[in-house]
């Protein structure tokens, strides 16, 4: 009996122990935050926010290579650089197994999937103020449609071409839940991206401060200024005219944003910027792949040099001398060892900390005096749209023109969006919403064969294909662009 | 098969019948031991063909009732030969018994346990420290190359102390590693690399500061019965280890002194251009392509051997004392271990310093505990390996013949992309310090004799130290540092109840059950800088800025439950049966506890009367059984949705999402069947462990790729199963044996299948099959996890120069596709083993052992720059200088003009060698002084001299001989997915040891 006494105590101080031992195995990671610890405090909040912009840095999302890819298709930049995927962009025979484009949606949906977080986590954050928590949604939203926007405008046709029917983007809007049924969603249309794009701009112009108390956070972080210039782009982009005008006409009219005296505002965080993606020598998109700076300075000075000066922008530049815009640039070797020419608006390989233009006022500029003279129509000049652009010309050290007819000024409007923004990853949509070609017969990329590189509004490859693995794993769902 | 066991299990109770016997007369006496005449307790009498019997007590005396007419008693005990004593007409009959010489007497170890070997059911191998003793090794676990069947064994970067590749029975996981988990003396050891950098794809050793010296026995458990009691971590086969204890009782302390001393050298390097033949080839080549400079005097006209300068003579010593004793209640060993090592290349070398003490004392009759003990600290030069240009072998391969180490003065200059290992070497501090203590502490206690209880408090507290400074030269303007300290500590608690107990006289049980706890925490501190005053300052202090720093912490708990069954009917049918409830920190709240159980069942059909009478025979057993086991290496936290620092933006902190959470995550399951055979035959000249296994994993964890909408491109989820089947053979003979003379020899062998049954949600190629790709291998359906998936290149068309390919179809083509691949065989072997043997006379001994791998493939990536006559940006092998050049060559090159020499370089089957090759592994002679002469000094106890070789020779194949690698390669280490590939990975030793063995 004894022993079997002895047993039995062993036996139940082991299993109690054991059981007792059971919560212990409840652990918390220390290196990471739980996605419960995450919004657990306003500062974990804030910090998820950030790493919404951090993401945004990417190389892939508005790091540079989807941006400059915008200004080679089209007819701003010889692309000089070798990396095979890139070259097939280059030359408009660009297939959906990619591995550059891939990257450009996946990286910009795991922005995206961030920014669903950071919108459904917020309001659980426990005691945090009614505005504090619209500021941070704010945030993510406005980086959630500036992300959409980024990628209808690669990934579908624009408006123009079939009124906004064509296929768009899954529209994810949610978090995601751990089951991946619950994002294999059909793309919607472009008109109904567009609507979403719109909306969450809006929510974000209502719960986004004006200003923060430092240049840095009131030029690199979302405010309601930045989400009213998007809603103008927006707006430009769908011939919505009237709106795009008074959009723009709010930032114009904000004390926060001015034109700069002269172009020594790049990377400068002045009242220049409306919405600029920061990047530090500690922290930017740049990789070994490319970068702002990394891609448009020449190999001798520690970049890649792969974009260059096309000749048709080198001779937009000749056709009026004297542009201050065109002072913008200097020579150096590409990455085919030739002296080329590079634009100056990015200058430092060594640290890749150029920061990446998003939006500023001069684009706004821009998009007013394009809206009000598309509402003017035909006839005279619009004299508000005349005087804008003017103002951008007597800061380029140009006279001001004097168009005689309305269509004239619509067609100056173009030149000048063209020269002011070069570089700055406008110029594809810009032709394509516009009916134009990106590139014609003369500014093809002279490594090409005759004829490969020349395209028509609507062809199939001025736009991108759906990554095709993301098309098998869909099994259906998400369907793939004509041609690809 | 279940139901088999539970019918033979049923049945062994009802031959149990009861000991109703005509009891008529007394027989009695007394056993003793042949060796030093002592009583021997417990040694159980039988009257032979009954079940009646009674056992000796603690003063070796017995008293039996046994028919009027007599009968024979078998007297048997573990340890011991069994004898068969014809009563007659005797009333007292007096034994003394000798030791069993053939092996079947001696014990395994097993999981919290041990077991005669006898009636050891489990798929067991075990290696004595005393035959691994001459094989030189840094870490224990390499002597098992080529010694066990079914382990598998590969070197990874020769990077001292760096981690060896082991394998047991296969590769049973995808993504979560296969390295068996390490029990020392009840300690299961950390998991987990602790070093940083600069060891190449391997990280520290998990045995690195155990002492081989101090080694008893390691014993490898295979099968799930084998492994079952270590429950979620069993699934990769179980080392475990065991030191030596003071075993001398007589209160005389004995002490040993072991030294040996050695050199090394690589097996194999490339024969590479020296400067003038770079000079000549290359302005062939650019004479052929109508580029410059087109002469071999337009080149740089300097010379240097860059292979020559990397490597040295590598050099070992070490120095071993031990002493140990006791009396009858206390017993201690104690060991203590130098050894410096110096690699046969520039820039590694390995300090070692260890010391163990192993104690127990008797306090009471039932009353027992002890402690073992070792503290180690080891401390190295470390250099990088293969796909590094810091790494020297890589250097010493690539760096042009043209370029010098250093300028007209004399002093080290910056030789580019290509590093200057030179310098490096002599200039960089990159030094690694590991301290490490493994203990336990532990209590027994036996209230009766039937119970046994012990505690056991362990604690594996490990620690690193990284120290890295640039000097200026290296690092301009002003040089940088880093340190990096890394500490993981262990503790655990185990208690085991064992209780044993017979019924009837033949009716044998007992019993195990047991608890235990580990919970581990792993920190990290480091921190960088740069801008130094002078290089001779090394410490971060003076760094103008630090640039860098930062600390983690990560850590995992484990609670489980256990319980083993033991039954035998007569020693003849023996029965097991395991359980163990793993709970782990690592799962999903909904997934954290897993059960893991065994079965398995035995017959000893040499105890059974047909076979009794067959003299031929000594023993054979035959076992079946299944069981299952766990694999729980998916990381600490892998099942959380997780948020990780570095995020940051413009100045300000940010997270970001690193993973989903993922509740349902768990362990990796794996089934096992093994039926075994154990036969020994004419008195112990023959030995035959043969086994056949099935291994299948289900729920394996595969990154199964998601629509990126989600923001993520994978998930983990438990959907693989993996099927590893093999014949796992050893067999000793003693084939000669006359007078002094003994040949001993081993031969074993282990076959294995490895094959992927199915793949959920991965990709699916062109034949339908769900396959995984990592860089040129695949796991694939119907195919091993290591299919190199390759074009095939087939000859340099003797008439034109070019290159050919095939097609997928078999079609030649001047087109190399990526769409052309095929599967083209395997990085697992279809057998590997070891052939051993050994010859003593008198205090001679010579031992010659061979091991050998058969039907693998390596892919041989070196050849994508050294052989790439396009690219005169880094040195050839000489074997580039056989290019074409007119028709009718039957060339390894393509013509210098062709315009297919760009494409030459890529990866096809042109990089794919056969991976089967023998090696004289080891090759020893040694000398024992005979005990007459010990006799005479009145202080020797023994002395042995030996000198050994390793690595001697090498039978493998000629392509991959002239291209320069060696058959041991490994260059992603454990990772299952990429195994058998070398970029630059460093030769094994060739090496050569003097070493004294004295006892005193």
């Amino acid at each position: 009996m004894r022993i079997n006494k002895n047993l039995i105590i062993l036996l139940l101080t082991g299993f109690l122990v054991s059981s007792c031992l059971e919560d212990e195995l409840e652990l918390d990671p220390q290196q990471s935050l739980s996605t419960s610890t995450a919004f657990a405090s306003v500062g974990n909040a804030t910090g998820t926010v950030f790493g919404v912009y951090h993401l945004a840095q990417d190389l892939d999302v508005f790091g540079s290579m989807p941006q400059l890819a915008g200004d080679y298709m089209a007819d701003n930049v010889n692309f000089v650089g070798t990396f095979p995927t890139l070259q097939d962009v280059n030359s408009l025979t660009h297939l959906a197994d990619n591995g550059s484009t891939g990257a450009w949606w996946s990286e910009a949906y795991e922005l995206i999937s961030s920014a669903n977080l950071v919108i459904e986590g917020v309001p659980t954050v426990p005691d945090i103020g009614e505005a504090e928590a619209a500021a941070l949604i704010g945030e993510a939203k406005f980086l959630r449609a500036l992300t959409y926007f980024h990628l209808v405008n690669l990934f579908a046709q624009p408006v123009q071409i079939d009124g906004g029917q064509s296929l768009g983007l899954p529209l994810i809007l949610e978090a995601f839940n751990g089951d991946p049924v619950s994002v294999n969603l059909p793309r919607s249309t472009v008109e109904e991206v567009h609507q979403q794009i719109r909306q969450d701009l809006l929510d974000a112009v209502a719960g986004l401060p004006d200003s923060y108390g430092t240049d840095t956070e009131t030029r690199g972080r979302a405010t309601s200024g930045a989400a009213r210039a998007l809603l103008s782009r927006l707006h430009l982009y769908r011939e919505e005219w009237t709106e795009a005008a008074d959009f723009a006409n709010q930032v114009i009219q904000s004390s926060i944003y001015t034109l700069a005296p002269d172009y020594t505002f790049y990377d400068g965080l002045t009242a220049e910027d409306v919405f600029t993606i920061v990047n530090t020598v500690q922290d930017n998109g740049a990789t070994g792949s490319g970068g702002w700076d990394n891609y448009y300075e020449p190999s001798e000075q520690n970049g890649r040099g792969d974009g260059t000066f096309s000749q048709s922008l080198i001779s937009a530049f000749e056709e009026e001398p004297g542009d201050l815009r065109f002072v913008l640039k200097k020579s150096g070797l590409d990455a085919a060892n030739i002296m080329s020419m590079f634009t100056t608006k990015y200058d430092d390989a060594l640290n890749d900390d150029s920061d990446a233009p998003i939006i500023r006022v001069t684009e706004i500029y821009l998009n007013r005096a394009e809206a009000l003279a598309m509402i003017t129509g035909s006839g005279s000049p619009n004299t508000e749209a005349l005087d804008l652009i003017n103002t951008l010309r007597t800061r380029a050290g140009l006279e001001d023109l004097a168009p005689a007819t309305n269509s004239e000024l619509i067609d100056a409007i173009a030149v000048e969006r063209r020269k002011e923004l070069c570089f700055e990853g406008h110029r594809r949509m810009d032709l394509l919403r516009r009916g134009l070609p990106l590139r014609t017969t003369g500014n093809l990329p002279a490594s090409q064969p005759t004829g490969v590189g020349i395209s028509s509004p609507g062809d199939d490859k001025v736009i991108i294909g759906i990554p095709q693995d993301q098309v098998d794993l869909s099994e259906g769902v998400l369907v793939q662009n004509p041609g690809f | 098969m279940r139901k088999f066991l539970l019918v033979s299990f049923m049945l062994m109770f009802m031959f149990a019948s009861s000991n109703l016997w005509a009891q008529d007369r007394t027989v009695s006496g007394k056993v003793t031991s042949v060796d030093d005449g002592s009583a021997l307790p417990g040694v159980n009498v039988v009257l032979k063909g009954t079940t009646a019997g009674t056992v000796t007590d603690i003063d070796g005396n017995y008293s039996f009732s046994v028919p009027s007419d007599g009968g024979i008693l078998v007297f048997s005990f573990i340890g011991l030969a069994s004898e068969e004593i014809d009563i007659g007409a005797r009333s007292v009959i007096d034994l003394e018994m000798s030791p069993d010489v053939t092996q079947l007497s001696e014990v395994v170890i097993q999981a919290y346990g041990e077991q005669s070997r006898k009636k050891n059911l489990q798929s067991i191998a075990q290696v004595d420290g005393e035959d691994i003793q001459d094989i030189p090794t840094i870490t224990p676990q390499e002597a098992l190359n080529g010694k066990v069947a079914g382990v598998r064994f590969t070197g990874t970067t020769g990077i001292l102390g760096g981690e060896t590749n082991l394998q047991i029975r296969g590769v049973a996981s995808i993504t979560s590693g296969t390295r068996p988990l390490y029990v020392v003396d009840g300690v299961p050891l950390n998991d987990v690399d602790i070093s940083d950098g600069n060891g190449g794809a391997s990280g520290l050793d998990p045995l690195l500061e155990l002492n081989s010296n101090d080694i008893e026995t390691m014993t490898i458990l295979k099968d799930a019965s084998a492994t079952a009691l270590y429950g979620s971590r069993g699934a990769n086969g179980v080392v475990l280890i065991t030191t030596k204890r003071g075993g001398d009782q007589s209160g005389k302390t004995r002490f040993s002194f072991d030294y040996y001393t050695g050199w090394s050298e690589p097996t194999i390097t490339r024969d590479l251009l020296n400067a003038d033949q770079f000079r000549q080839f290359r302005a062939e080549v650019n004479t052929a392509r109508g580029s410059t400079p087109s002469t071999p005097e337009d080149f740089p006209q300097d010379s240097f051997d860059w292979l020559d300068a990397t490597l040295q003579t590598g050099r070992v010593e070490s120095y071993n004392f031990s002493a140990s004793g006791g009396n009858e209640k206390t017993q201690y060993f104690f060991g203590a271990t130098y050894s410096d090592q110096e690699n046969h290349w520039i820039g590694n070398d390995l300090e070692r310093y260890n010391g163990r003490f192993n104690f127990s004392h008797q306090a009471s009759d039932k009353f027992k505990l002890g402690w073992n003990i070792s503290i180690a600290r080891t401390q190295g030069d470390r250099s990088n390996t293969e796909n590094s240009t810091f790494s020297p072998y890589t250097v010493a391969n690539l760096q042009l013949p043209w370029v010098l180490p250093t300028n007209e003065d004399g002093d080290f200059v910056s030789t580019g992309f290509i590093e200057n290992v030179i310098a490096i070497e002599e200039l960089n501090l990159s030094q690694l310090i590991t301290r490490r203590v493994i203990g336990n502490t532990y209590f027994e206690f036996e209230p009766i004799p039937e119970l046994f209880i012990r505690t056991d408090f362990g604690a594996d507290i490990q620690q690193s130290e990284e120290i890295g400074r640039t000097p200026a030269l290296l690092a301009p303007p002003a040089g940088t540092g880093d340190k990096d300290v890394q500490q993981v500590n262990k503790w655990l608690n185990t208690t085991t109840a064992r209780y044993a107990t017979n019924f009837g006289l033949n009716h044998n049980i007992s019993a195990l059950i047991g608890f235990t706890y580990e919970s581990q925490t792993q920190t990290q501190t480091f921190v960088t800088g740069n801008t130094f005053i002078s290089d001779n300052l090394t410490t971060l202090n003076n760094a103008a800025n630090i640039d860098g720093g930062g600390s983690f912490e990560t850590g995992y708990r484990l609670a489980g439950t256990f319980a083993r069954v033991n039954y035998d009917y007569n020693s003849k049918y023996l029965f097991e049966a395991s359980v163990r409830r793993d709970g782990s920190s690592r799962f999903g709240e909904d997934e954290r506890f897993g059960t893991f159980w065994a079965v398995k069942g035995g017959w000893i059909l040499s105890q059974e009367d047909f076979l009794s009478d067959i003299k031929a025979i000594d023993f054979l057993r035959l076992s079946i059984g299944y069981g299952t086991t766990g694999n729980d290496r998916i990381g600490n936290f892998a099942s959380l949705g997780l948020f990780g620092a570095g995020a940051d933006y413009a100045g300000f902190s940010g997270i970001e999402v690193n993973q989903p959470a993922n509740p349902v995550l768990t362990w990796e399951q794996v089934g096992q069947l093994d039926i075994s055979l154990r036969a020994d035959f004419f008195n112990g000249r023959l030995g035959i462990d043969a086994s056949y296994y099935e291994k299948k994993t289900t729920e394996a964890l595969l990154e199964v790729p998601i629509l990126v909408t989600s923001g993520f491109d994978g998930i983990d989820l438990n959907a693989g199963e993996i099927r590893n089947r093999g014949v796992d053979l050893s067999i000793d003979v003693i084939p000669l044996k006359m007078g002094d003379f003994v040949w001993k020899t081993n031969l074993n062998v282990g076959f294995l299948d490895n094959e992927v049954l199915s793949l959920p949600g991965a990709a699916v190629d062109e034949d339908g099959n769900e396959f995984i790709a990592s860089g040129n291998q695949r796991a694939v359906v119907g195919g091993s996890i290591n299919e190199f998936y390759l074009t095939r290149f087939l000859e340099i068309d003797p008439e034109t120069g070019d290159p050919v390919w095939l097609t997928r179809d078999g079609e030649r083509t001047s087109t190399l596709s990526t769409a052309d691949r095929v599967y083209a065989g395997s990085a697992i072997p279809d057998f590997t083993g070891g052939f051993t043997n050994t010859f003593t006379w008198k205090g001679l001994s010579a031992s010659v052992f061979i091991s050998f791998v058969s039907g693998n493939k390596i892919l041989n990536d070196d050849l994508g720059f050294v052989e790439n006559p396009s690219s005169g940006g880094f040195n050839h092998s000489t074997r580039v200088l056989n290019y074409w050049t007119q028709p009718g060559d039957v060339a390894l090159f393509p013509r210098l003009d062709s315009p297919l020499l760009t494409t030459f370089d890529n990866p096809s089957t042109n990089r794919l060698v056969s991976g089967s090759h023998a090696r004289l592994r080891n090759i020893t002679l040694s000398y024992s002084l005979p005990g007459s002469i010990l006799e005479k000094t009145n202080f020797l106890r023994s002395a042995r001299i030996y000198v050994s070789g390793n690595n001697i020779t090498t039978w493998f194949n000629d392509e991959a001989e002239d291209s320069g690698i060696d058959p041991e390669v490994n260059q992603f280490g454990d990772n299952a997915q990429l195994q058998g590939e070398t970029f630059f990975s460093l030769p094994q030793a060739r090496s050569i040891q003097v070493g004294v063995n004295i006892g005193f």
